[in-house]
C-alpha cells in the first residue's frame, strides 16, 4: 500500500511500458514513454510558472498589507490566465532596424535552458527523466546558455540601452556562476558523484545543509543572482533608466522572457532542495510531497527576499561576487576536502 | 565607498551617451527631466529641466483676494499642504501686522507638524522605492500617512489640498473628540517609525547604496542656498523654527536633528529623526492648547494695509517663504514664493557628477523635491 | 570597500535579517486595504466633495435665493448664476451652474453662503464619459426631484462677518 502511494508514477510508467512492449518494439516503447514524460514535464513547468506567479503576487501583496489579486477567479487564481490572454492579444512589434532572426530566436534561447534543467531533477525515488551520471555538470553547463540568449536579445533590439542592460546581465550571470560551481563542489565531494540521484541518496541520514551551511548560503545567493531576482535584478530595474534587454519585446515574446525567469526561479529552488535539503528524502509523507514542500519553502524565501530588500548597484554586485563569495567558496571547498580526508583517516570509510 | 571613475593608471575611452531621465519616469518626484551625460555608467554631467508643472500661481495670486489665494498655496508642496498655507498666512499677517488668537496658533502648528510627518513618510517610502525595495516600505509608510490624513480630513474636510488656514486664523475649530484621537495616533506613531527603521536603517544593502553617496559639503550647500533637511544633513544647524522663530515654536521643546557627512543616508536619517521630533511637538501642543477663538473675524473684502513683508516657515523641504507686496487693494500686488525645492535643485549637478546612474536616482530621491513647488 | 559592506561583514548580515522579520510579521497581519467598491470608507463629516445646492427640510424648497455671494467668493469663478425678474418684482433663478471641471473643492462657497444653500456634498466619484457642469435651472426649482439626504450639512462654522 505504502509502495503504491509513494511510487505510483514509477509504477504507472513501468506498467504502461510493460504493456506496450507486448506488441511494439522495445526501443519504440522507450521513445514513446520518454516523450510522454517530457510532455508531462513541460506541462508541469508551465503549471509551476502559473502557481509561482500567483504565489508571488499574493505573498508580496500580503507583505505589503494588501490583498494581492483577488478578482479574477477565487483568490485571484485565474489572474495569470487573464494576463496571458492580454499578452497574446498584443501587437507584435519587431524593431525595424534590428536583426530580425536574432530577435525572434532570443526568447527561445533564453527559455530553453530553463526547461532543460528539469530533466535531471529527481522528483521522487526513481522519478527523474534521465539519471545522467554528470547531472550537476549538465545543469551548470546549460544554465550558462541563458547568457547567450540575453546578449542576443540586447543586440537585436538595436537600442543602446538594451545592449547596456544585456551586457550588465551577462556580466552578472557569468560572475556568479563561479561561486555557484564552487559551492556545489563541496556537495559533490561529500556525495562522491555528479549525479543528482546519487546526491539525494547520499543525504539519507543527514541533509547536506547541516554539513555545508556555508555552501548552502553561497549557493543560494549565487542562484538568486543567476535567476536575476532581487536584490540582483538590476537588469530589469524599473527605477533606473535602462529598462533592460527585454524592452523592445511585447506580447508573447515578452511572455517567454517572463516564463523563463519564473522557470529559473523554481529550478534553482528545486536544485537547492535537491542538493542541500535532501530532495525527496525524509519519511512519513510520500517522497514527491517532500520534494515540493522543500522547493516551495525555498521559493517562499525567494519571494520574501524580493518583497524586502533593495537592489545592489552593478559594481557592488560584481565586488560581492569576486571579492567576497569566491574566496569564501574556495575556503569552503578546502575545508570540505580536508574534513573528508580527516574523516576517512579516522573512520576509514 | 570609492568614487567611481578615478583610476589613475587607466584611461578609458568611451563614448559619451546622453540619457534622458525623462519627464515621466518611474522614480516619481513629479514631472522632472534630468539630462544625464554618461561615460559608461558614470555620470559626467547632469542638467535639470524644470517647468513641466508651471501653472502661474504667482500671477493668479494677484487676481484673487487674500483669503481665496490660500487655495492656490496648497497646490505648491502638495505633500505637506498645511505648511504652504502657514507660510502664506504668516506673510499676509506680517504685512498687516495682525495678531491671531492663541488657539489658532496652536491649531496651525499641530496641523503643520502633522503635515510634515505625512510628507516625510512619503519621502521614506519613495526613497526606499528608488533604491529598489519594490514598494514594501512605501506601503507601510502610506498606511500611517492614511491615518494622519484621516485626522486632517476630520479637521478640515480634505486630504491633500487642505486650504485650512485663513488670514487671521484657521477655517474651523477642531471637532469634538479630535484632540483625543490625535493624541492616540501620536502614541502609536513612534512604534511605527521604529518599524520603518528596522526595515531600512540597518539594512546592509541600503547602507551600501547610500553611505558616502552624493556627499554635499556644508560650504557648498550654504553657498547654493540649500535649506531644510538637506542642509542639516551636511552639518549646518539652520532651522527657521529656531533661527527666525514664528508662532508658538519658541515655547515648544524640540531638537533639530543634524548629521555630519551629508550623504544620502544622512539625509534619510535626518528626516526620520525629524518625524520623531514632530511627534513630540504635536504632543506638547495638544496638551497645552488653550480654549479660545480659532480666527479673527475679518470683513469679506478684507484689505491689507499697503506695505511689503517676507515671512518664512520651515517646511518639510526647507525654508518656504512668501514675499507679499500690498498696495491696499483686496488682492496682493505681488506674491513671490521662495520655493525650497527649486533652490535645492541647484546643487543637484554638483552632487551627481562622478557617481553612477543608480546613484543619480538615489541622490535625486534623497533631495526630496516636489515639482509643484519647483514649478509653481 | 567596493563590495559594498559597511564594516567588513558580508552583505547578508543582521540588518537584512531584521528587515525580513519585519516583512514576515506584516505578512501574517490582516491587510489594511478596503475592497472598494464593495466596501467603502466612512467619510468625515466635514469632507469636501462636489458642491451642491440643498433644499430646506421644512419648506421643501431650495434655500438658494440667488444673492450671488458664492459667485464672488469662488477663487476660480466656476459658479455662474443667471437671474430674471418676475412681473411682481421677485427675483427668479434661471440657472445656477457649477463647472465641476474647474472647481477647486476649496469650500469657500459653502463658507460664504449666508443661507446654507451651497454645501460640499460627500460626493467624490465624479468620473463620467462627458465633461459636464452641474446645473440647477428653472425646471428644477419648480419641481425638485427629491429631498437632499440629511447627511449633507454645512461643514464649516464661519468665522463671522464684521
Amino acid at each position: 500500500m505504502r509502495a503504491i502511494v509513494d511510487q505510483w508514477p514509477v509504477l504507472l510508467r513501468e506498467g504502461v511500458a510493460g504493456y506496450l512492449k507486448g506488441f511494439l518494439s522495445p526501443t519504440l516503447v522507450e521513445v514513446l514513454v520518454t516523450a510522454a514524460v517530457i510532455a508531462l514535464l513541460l506541462t508541469f513547468s508551465a503549471v509551476t510558472v502559473m502557481i509561482l506567479v500567483w504565489l508571488e503576487r499574493k505573498i508580496i501583496g500580503r507583505i505589503q498589507d494588501r490583498y494581492g489579486p483577488n478578482r479574477a477567479g477565487r483568490y485571484g487564481s485565474l489572474q495569470l490566465i487573464a494576463d496571458t490572454i492580454k499578452l497574446l492579444s498584443k501587437e507584435d512589434i519587431v524593431p525595424a532596424a534590428g536583426d530580425r532572426w536574432v530577435f525572434y530566436l532570443a526568447p527561445i534561447v533564453v527559455v530553453l535552458p530553463a526547461l532543460l534543467i528539469y530533466a535531471v531533477i529527481p522528483f521522487g525515488r526513481g522519478m527523474i527523466l534521465t539519471d545522467l551520471n554528470v547531472g550537476i555538470l549538465y545543469v551548470l553547463a546549460i544554465s550558462s546558455l541563458t547568457t547567450v540568449g540575453i546578449l542576443m536579445a540586447g543586440w537585436a533590439s538595436n537600442n543602446k540601452y538594451s545592449l547596456l542592460g544585456a551586457m550588465r546581465a551577462a556580466a552578472q550571470i557569468v560572475s556568479y556562476e563561479i561561486p555557484m560551481v564552487l559551492s556545489i563542489i563541496g556537495v559533490v565531494l561529500i556525495a562522491g558523484s555528479l549525479s543528482t540521484v546519487a546526491i539525494v541518496d547520499a543525504q539519507e541520514r543527514v541533509p547536506f545543509v547541516v554539513l555545508q551551511p556555508l555552501g548552502f548560503l553561497l549557493f543560494f545567493v549565487a542562484a538568486i543572482a543567476e535567476a536575476n531576482r532581487t536584490p540582483f535584478d538590476l537588469v530589469e530595474a524599473e527605477s533606473e533608466i535602462v529598462a533592460g534587454y527585454h524592452t523592445e519585446y511585447s506580447g508573447m515574446r515578452f511572455a517567454l522572457f517572463f516564463l523563463a525567469e519564473y522557470m529559473n526561479t523554481f529550478a534553482i529552488a528545486a536544485l537547492g532542495a535537491t542538493l542541500f535539503l535532501g530532495g525527496w528524502q525524509w519519511g512519513i509523507l510520500p517522497p514527491y510531497v517532500w520534494f515540493f514542500l522543500k522547493s516551495y519553502a525555498l521559493v517562499f524565501v525567494l519571494l520574501w527576499i524580493r518583497g524586502t530588500l533593495p537592489r545592489l548597484r552593478v559594481d557592488q554586485l560584481m565586488g560581492l561576487a569576486w571579492k567576497v563569495m569566491i574566496p569564501l567558496a574556495l575556503a569552503n571547498v578546502f575545508a570540505t576536502a580536508a574534513g573528508i580526508s580527516l574523516w576517512q583517516r579516522l573512520f576509514g570509510a | 565607498m570609492e568614487v567611481a571613475p578615478e583610476s589613475p593608471t587607466l584611461e578609458s575611452k568611451t563614448d559619451r551617451v546622453t540619457v534622458n531621465l525623462g519627464p515621466q519616469h518611474p522614480s516619481t518626484h513629479g514631472v522632472f527631466r534630468l539630462v544625464l551625460t554618461l561615460e559608461g555608467e558614470t555620470v559626467v554631467d547632469a542638467d535639470a529641466v524644470v517647468g513641466y508643472l508651471h501653472r502661474g500661481t504667482e500671477k493668479l495670486a494677484e487676481e484673487g483676494t487674500y483669503q481665496q489665494n490660500v487655495a492656490y498655496t496648497d497646490r505648491l508642496d502638495y505633500l505637506s499642504g498645511m505648511l504652504n498655507n502657514f507660510a502664506y498666512t504668516l506673510a499676509v499677517e506680517k504685512v498687516d501686522g495682525m495678531q491671531i488668537p492663541e488657539r489658532a496658533e496652536y491649531l496651525r502648528v499641530i496641523a503643520g507638524e502633522m503635515s510634515r510627518i505625512a510628507s516625510h513618510m512619503v519621502f521614506v517610502g519613495t526613497f526606499a522605492a528608488d533604491l529598489g525595495t519594490y514598494f514594501t516600505p512605501l506601503m507601510y509608510t502610506f498606511r500611517e500617512r492614511e491615518a494622519i490624513l484621516d485626522l486632517l480630513e476630520m479637521l478640515c474636510g480634505a486630504r491633500l489640498t487642505f486650504s485650512y488656514y485663513r488670514v487671521g486664523g484657521v477655517a474651523a475649530d477642531a471637532p469634538p473628540g479630535w484632540v483625543d484621537r490625535c493624541k492616540a495616533l501620536m502614541e502609536r506613531l513612534p512604534a511605527k517609525i521604529d518599524e520603518y527603521e528596522a526595515l531600512l536603517t540597518e539594512n546592509e544593502i541600503v547602507l551600501a547604496r547610500t553611505k558616502g553617496v552624493g556627499i554635499l559639503e556644508p560650504g557648498t550647500a550654504v553657498s547654493y542656498g540649500v535649506t531644510g533637511p538637506t542642509l542639516r544633513a551636511s552639518g549646518v544647524r539652520y532651522d527657521v523654527r529656531r533661527a527666525k522663530p514664528y508662532s508658538i515654536y519658541p515655547t515648544l521643546d524640540f531638537e533639530i536633528p543634524t548629521a555630519t557627512t551629508g550623504d544620502c543616508f544622512d539625509r534619510y536619517m535626518v528626516r526620520v529623526r525629524e518625524m520623531r521630533q514632530s511627534v513630540r511637538i504635536v504632543q506638547q501642543a495638544l496638551e497645552r492648547m488653550p480654549k479660545g477663538d480659532f480666527a479673527i473675524a475679518l470683513p469679506r473684502n478684507y484689505r491689507v494695509r499697503p506695505g511689503a513683508a517676507y515671512a518664512s516657515v520651515e517646511s518639510s523641504r526647507g525654508e518656504l517663504g512668501f514675499y507679499i507686496v500690498s498696495d491696499g487693494r483686496i488682492a496682493p500686488y505681488r506674491c513671490f514664493i521662495r520655493a525650497p525645492s527649486f533652490i535645492n535643485l541647484g546643487v543637484l549637478r554638483q552632487m551627481t557628477v562622478g557617481w553612477k546612474v543608480a546613484d543619480a536616482v538615489a541622490i535625486l530621491g534623497s533631495l526630496d523635491i516636489v515639482m509643484g513647488e519647483v514649478d509653481r | 570597500m567596493a563590495s559594498g559592506s559597511e564594516n567588513g561583514k558580508t552583505i547578508p548580515g543582521l540588518g537584512i535579517v531584521k528587515g525580513m522579520l519585519v516583512t514576515l510579521r506584516n505578512l501574517l497581519r490582516r491587510p489594511v486595504t478596503v475592497q472598494y467598491p464593495e466596501e467603502r470608507r466612512v467619510l468625515a463629516q466635514r469632507f469636501r466633495g462636489a458642491p451642491t445646492l440643498v433644499l430646506d427640510e421644512v419648506t421643501g424648497k431650495a434655500r438658494c435665493v440667488g444673492c450671488g455671494i458664492c459667485v464672488r467668493a469662488c477663487p476660480k469663478g466656476v459658479i455662474t448664476l443667471e437671474l430674471s425678474t418676475l412681473p411682481n418684482g421677485m427675483r427668479r433663478i434661471e440657472e445656477y451652474a457649477i463647472d465641476i471641471n474647474r472647481c477647486l473643492f476649496c469650500g469657500l462657497c459653502e463658507e460664504a453662503c449666508p443661507f446654507d444653500a451651497v454645501v460640499m456634498s460627500p460626493e467624490f466619484e465624479l468620473a463620467g464619459y462627458h465633461q459636464y457642469k452641474r446645473s440647477w435651472n428653472a425646471r428644477y426649482w419648480e419641481n425638485p426631484p427629491e429631498a437632499v439626504p440629511e447627511a449633507i450639512q454645512p461643514g464649516y462654522t464661519r468665522a463671522g462677518v464684521r
